[in-house]
């Protein structure tokens, strides 16, 4: 809890404070903050948003079945549908941890390779790897339903850059540079699901 | 470049699960049902123009089934990678078995200039294939 106060509150002490040999406490600090706020999260959405859920579930069962919506788009419906399952809850709640770790180490993997193409990575990928994990704090954010996600992943790339800024010792350009140009690599993958939904249900409503 | 080494630190390991994962992944889920069938580039639909990530998953796909040509016409930068991760999966396992020998990445400005125009030289390939 400690960690995370810092991280969230005072970031540049947490960082400058990081030792670079603390790499297997860094990930289970990323791991179970995110672990256990998104569980959080799942079990305060339920309940709060429950109304708006079985509408939005009224409307996909609706457009799952019209013939005018593109076959990838019934494919993100049907999945959608089936999110909101418990099984699948459960199913993603056992999943996070490896989802989290997995994402960790390629985030930190793209983010340290830019930054040592762009000459910034000072002190190795110990240091890249501690500032992607404490950027982690703020998916405490998670337990937050509806916007909580969305918030926190913007603070999270903010952090991560004030944590390359410090743990490297490097210029702010050179740590926005570093951290920005791996999420355009991947934003195609992380936008898609959005990006494909928001379109089907704009058709939906009848909006261009 | 080889040198001697120790055991693998923990991140080597980290990186020989995530390998592990990534490859087992690209053999397990089908590109044509959820979730990869999902995925679809803004960037794309955006410009017309494919972003440097695109075809990534493809060349995963094709490079775990030993289909290496189709996996480079996606990807050759991704098929490397995907060949990397085989090859770090089995050097880390190697290691933990007592080999005393690890490869050292050099970072000179050589080493990084050459890895900014295969970045660069990789996506002029991805979009001048996705225009064919």
């Amino acid at each position: 809890m400690q960690t995370l106060q810092q991280a969230l509150l005072e970031p540049g002490k947490l960082f400058a404070s990081a030792r670079l040999d603390r790499g297997a406490a860094q990930l289970g600090f990323a791991v179970l903050n995110t672990s256990v706020f998104w569980a959080l999260g799942q079990l305060l959405e339920r309940p709060l948003l429950m109304g708006q859920r079985d509408q939005l579930r009224r409307i996909l069962e609706g457009m799952s079945g019209n013939p005018d919506v593109a076959p990838v788009v019934q494919r993100l419906l049907e999945a959608q549908l089936q999110a909101g399952s418990p099984s699948w809850v459960v199913a993603l709640a056992l999943l996070t941890p490896v989802f989290t770790f997995l994402l960790l180490y390629v985030n930190a993997a793209l983010t340290h390779g830019i930054a040592v193409i762009l000459g910034q990575a000072k002190r190795g990928f110990p240091a890249t790897f501690a500032a992607c994990a404490y950027a982690c704090a703020p998916l405490a954010l998670l337990a937050v339903p509806a916007c909580g996600s969305i918030v926190g992943l913007i603070w999270l790339v903010a952090l991560t850059a004030v944590g390359m800024k410090v743990t490297h010792r490097i210029s702010t350009t050179g740590a926005a540079a570093s951290v920005l140009a791996p999420y355009f690599v991947l934003c195609c993958l992380m936008l898609a699901a959005f990006g494909t939904l928001t379109l089907a249900l704009r058709r939906a409503v009848g909006q261009p | 470049m080889i040198a001697r080494a120790g055991r693998p630190s923990a991140h080597a390991l980290a990186f020989a699960g995530v390998a592990i994962l990534l490859l087992a992944a690209a053999a397990v889920l089908p590109l044509d049902a959820p979730p990869l069938a999902l995925f679809a580039c803004p960037f794309r639909a955006a410009t017309g123009l494919p972003c440097p990530g695109c075809g990534a998953t493809r060349a995963f796909h094709y490079a775990v089934r030993g289909r290496f040509c189709e996996a480079l016409s996606f990807s050759p930068l991704a098929t490397l990678v995907a060949a990397a991760c085989g090859a770090h999966a089995v050097w880390t396992v190697l290691r933990l078995a007592g080999l005393p020998f690890a490869p050292r990445l050099e970072n000179t400005p050589r080493a990084r200039w050459v890895a900014a125009i295969a970045l660069l030289a990789n996506w002029i390939f991805v979009s001048v294939q996705g225009r064919l």
